[in-house]
């Protein structure tokens, strides 16, 4: 009889399950999306957190470090071109222990081999004593990389950084080691001494971002810097996100929206800088050689994104893509002997092209 | 840089909100769109009223300003109506230009308000309800209500504005201006069968007439016939009160100023020039010619045909010998028109630029054989008036005494000219018909008169009946068989009508005495042609 009424109760039990709560279900987008909320409160937070860390080690430069900051969230690379000793090296590497980002640097001088940057395969004994091959990952293996005076190395080291930088991941023979994520290459360009340098290609310099020029300090940075150096000469910065973060902090940002006209405004910015078409600014077809690829019209949409939510919004504006014309176009247009002749840089053009391109409404 | 402002954030907030769940309305509603768009909407309509009345004022107080300044009688409604068709007209011609879309206010917001393309992003993306989605509209209302919507400017509207206030002032100016009152036209004038009086004009008018005879050189004594006259029906003007019985007047009254016109086409002068040379041709001249009074003359034949009537007005019919004894009696009144006469004109030598002596001419043919003849006999009794004496004094080779002739003769055209233009002028003043005259002095009557002479084929290049024939003209036919001049029937006709004419009584009946006379002539005439065969 007990068995029964155990039977019954269990049978009673199986039929008396009640049903999943409808509020529960109705809660389960509520709490995604307070995650997602989250995160965008968090987003700025980080930032933040970020800026401050590095002004600890790094005087001034608040452009340089909004614009890395952008490109490192929109999982670009970075050209850094200055005189030596405005802080480019220091600033990479301060960045690297805030980002909490294996760090490595490669200084690049015109005797540095490919594999030296990449890696190569190595025979070594194994524990039993037998020889094996094994493949040495190079310096290049590391979620950041200084790339230091990358224009000093050869054009075949310069090409082996290509194909890290674009696929972030290095094929030594048959093998591919794929690098982790994320992967910046911040790169740095002396101006000055073009004697023994190798200027870098267009398709490499194409796998950059941005184009940062860090210039010489005013007096008053420049008085912090020896002040703070007679101090010290160690990096301070602390840690203060890590890769993951970083990695959500690009997802989250490129859900920042972009209205169909400023698409096309970043659009026509780009199409702008080719004398060759129709669509040419007046100052493209008399001042610019050659205009940028398809990536720069890329680089501008995700970083402008990226910038935009850094600055509480939630839409790119055709401001952001103003402001981010300069870092994405400079290095990937040439001017021609007219604009040199008229002393006209590369920046004054992109200004022209940028008030000769309308709105689109 | 950092605006969020997330803390007051959550999804609950967002929840009750309904973000995820609003319409588009809604949505529009809740980032401050909408109330935008009403403020757009309400300038639109603004500038829309304005333009209207501006347009409408300005053709309603243009066409007041025309009608007034040129007194057009229109009524004012009509300018009325003009304005509010033209403010139909523009209220669509700027309503509609001034539409706008959402996508256009929404770019208008974003650079006016500074929202930095959130507005026309948010508006993008009403059907996207992901997390930036919804956060942009938050940021987006937090950003807008801070915002009135009276931030948003009303573009042009001071333009706006000073044309409506231009138009107006044309509507003022439109009202204020005074027609200016068109007269009505003068009151036509009392028709005829009402009281008529002489009108001061007319009275002045027929003054002049009577002044410009008085000061004429017409002969004296029609001068003083006519002025009286006229002064008499001046008076009876005045007196008379029905317009058709004043016209009646004036008639009657040309009519006897023509009759005294014509009658002073008589031979006055001549007859003191005829006298003046005593010839026995000159005395029978004279004796025909019957003074009247001092200046007035007639030729009157009814002497010579006064002493013939007696002897034939009791006749029934003639015999052929009396008619012979008539034609006789005839030929001696026609005697002047003559053979002798043409022979003495002939001889006379006058000189033929005279115009009078070419009209003479004119009238005279000649044979071969030096014989004259005239060619009609009505003209022949002109010349008989006029002419005849005047060939008389050419062939008195008397200047001075020509001249006077001529100069009477021409003051006799003078007369006709005076007097008839008197008594056509008080019929032109009273719209009474003028009647038609033949210009008895003319040279174009004789060209005119067409005695129905029909071309001869018997007649000479002189006009002729070749040798034989005594006058050129079937009026005269010399008869060489009986040695006599013969009048034709024709001239028997034409002559009865001058003497009809000459000799006519008032009422102007013919005499019977002269009637008898020429019809016995006549069927004399007649009977003869028929014996003859």
């Amino acid at each position: 009889m007990d068995n029964k009424i155990t039977n019954a109760k269990k049978v009673a039990t199986k039929i008396d399950t009640p049903k999943p709560d409808a509020n529960q279900e109705a809660e389960k987008p509520i709490a995604k999306a307070e995650a997602q909320l989250d995160k965008v409160k968090e987003f700025s937070t980080r930032v933040a957190k970020i800026k401050d860390e590095l002004k600890k080690d790094v005087v001034g430069q608040e452009e340089i470090i909004d614009s890395v900051i952008i490109a490192i969230v929109a999982g670009g690379n970075v050209l850094l071109e200055g005189v030596p000793g405005v802080g480019k090296t220091r600033l990479v590497r301060s960045l690297g222990r805030v980002l909490s980002l294996p760090f490595s640097r490669i200084q690049f001088t015109p005797d540095l081999m490919p594999s030296d940057v990449t890696g190569a395969n190595i025979v070594e004994k194994d524990e039993n004593g037998k020889l094996v091959t094994s493949f040495r990952k190079g310096p290049i293996f590391a979620n950041l990389v200084l790339a230091d005076e990358i224009n000093r190395a050869t054009p075949k080291t310069q090409s082996a950084m290509l194909e890290v930088m674009q696929e972030h991941k290095v094929t030594v023979g048959n093998n591919v080691h794929k690098i982790a994520e994320p992967f910046f290459v911040l790169a740095t360009e002396n101006p000055i001494e073009q004697d023994g340098t190798y200027p870098l290609p267009e398709a490499q310099m194409d796998r950059f971002v941005f184009k940062l020029i860090v210039k010489f300090p005013s007096d008053d940075e420049l008085v912090n810097i020896v002040k703070m150096t007679q101090v010290t000469l160690d990096e301070t910065a602390e840690s203060v996100i890590n890769g993951e973060e970083i990695l959500e902090m690009r997802a989250l940002a490129s859900q920042v929206l972009v209205s169909d006209e400023v698409l096309m405004y970043a659009i026509k910015l780009v199409s702008g800088t080719h004398p060759e078409l129709d669509s040419a600014c007046p100052s493209t077809k008399k001042y610019v050689k050659y205009g940028a690829s398809p990536r720069a019209a890329q680089a501008l949409i995700t970083c402008a994104k990226v910038k935009a939510l850094m600055d509480g919004r939630y839409n790119v504006s055709y401001d952001d893509i103003n402001e981010l014309a300069y870092p994405v176009l400079r290095h990937r247009m040439k001017v021609n002997f007219t604009a040199v002749n008229d002393k006209l840089s590369v920046d004054d053009v992109i200004a022209m092209i940028i008030k000769e391109t309308k709105k689109v409404h | 840089m950092n605006n969020f402002d997330t803390e007051n954030q959550s999804v609950n907030e967002n929840n009750k909100n309904n973000l995820m769940n609003m319409t588009e309305k809604e949505i529009k509603e809740y980032i401050g769109f909408a109330k935008f768009k009403k403020r757009l909407l309400a300038i639109r309509l603004l500038k829309t009223l304005l333009a209207t009345l501006a347009f409408a004022f300005i053709a309603c107080g243009v066409m007041l300003i025309i009608t007034k300044l040129d007194a057009w009688d229109i009524s004012p409604w009509f300018s009325l109506l003009f304005g509010f068709g033209a403010g139909a007209i523009t209220f669509p011609c700027v309503f509609l230009p001034l539409s706008f879309t959402d996508k256009k206010l929404a770019y208008r917001l974003d650079e006016e308000l500074s929202l930095k393309e959130r507005m026309h992003t948010s508006l993008q993306n009403l059907d996207n309800n992901s997390l930036m989605s919804v956060l942009l509209r938050q940021d987006l209302k937090k950003a807008t209500e801070k915002i009135k919507a009276k931030r948003i400017k009303a573009r042009g509207l001071p333009v706006y504005i000073a044309v409506a206030v231009i138009g107006l002032a044309t509507l003022i100016t439109g009202l204020a201006i005074k027609q200016e009152k068109v007269e009505p036209p003068p009151p036509p004038p009392p028709p005829q069968d009402e009281a008529w009086s002489l009108s001061m004009e007319d009275e002045l008018a027929i003054k002049e007439i009577i002044k410009a005879v008085e000061d004429s050189s017409m002969v004296s004594l029609a001068k003083e016939e006519l002025v009286g006259k006229m002064n008499e029906l001046l008076t009876a003007l005045k007196q008379e009160d029905n317009y058709e019985d004043a016209r009646n007047l004036v008639a009657d009254c040309a009519d006897e100023m023509d009759k005294i016109t014509y009658k002073t086409g008589s031979s006055g002068a001549l007859y003191d020039a005829i006298k003046a040379k005593n010839t026995p041709f000159t005395r029978e001249i004279a004796r025909m010619l019957t003074k009247t009074d001092k200046t007035k003359y007639e030729i009157k034949f009814s002497d010579a045909i006064d002493s013939l009537k007696h002897k034939y007005e009791e006749f029934e019919e003639i015999t052929p010998e009396q008619q012979k004894e008539m034609k006789e009696d005839t030929m001696l009144l026609l005697s002047f028109a003559s053979l002798d006469v043409l022979s003495a004109l002939a001889e006379s030598g006058v000189d033929s630029s005279d115009t009078l002596y070419g009209y003479l001419e004119s009238l005279i043919t000649i044979n071969k054989n030096g014989v004259y003849g005239i060619k009609t006999i009505g003209e022949k009794m002109e010349v008989f008036n006029y002419g005849w004496a005047s060939i008389q004094l050419e062939g008195l080779k008397d200047t001075t005494l020509k001249n006077n002739i001529y100069e009477e003769l021409l003051s006799q055209n003078q007369n006709y000219s005076v007097g008839y233009g008197a008594s056509d002028g008080l019929r032109e003043l009273f719209e009474i018909a003028v009647p038609q005259r033949e210009d008895m002095t003319s040279e174009d009557a004789e060209e005119d008169d067409d005695s129905g002479v029909e071309e001869d084929e018997d007649k000479n290049a002189a006009g002729g009946y070749g040798p034989g024939l005594i006058l050129g003209t079937d009026e005269l036919i010399y008869d060489k068989e009986n040695g006599q001049t013969i009048i034709t029937q024709e001239i028997y006709q034409k002559y009865k009508e001058i003497m009809n004419n000459h000799f006519a009584n008032e009422d102007g009946t013919v005499p019977e005495e002269i009637k008898k006379y020429f019809d016995l002539l006549l069927k004399g005439y007649e009977e003869g042609e028929k014996e003859n065969g």
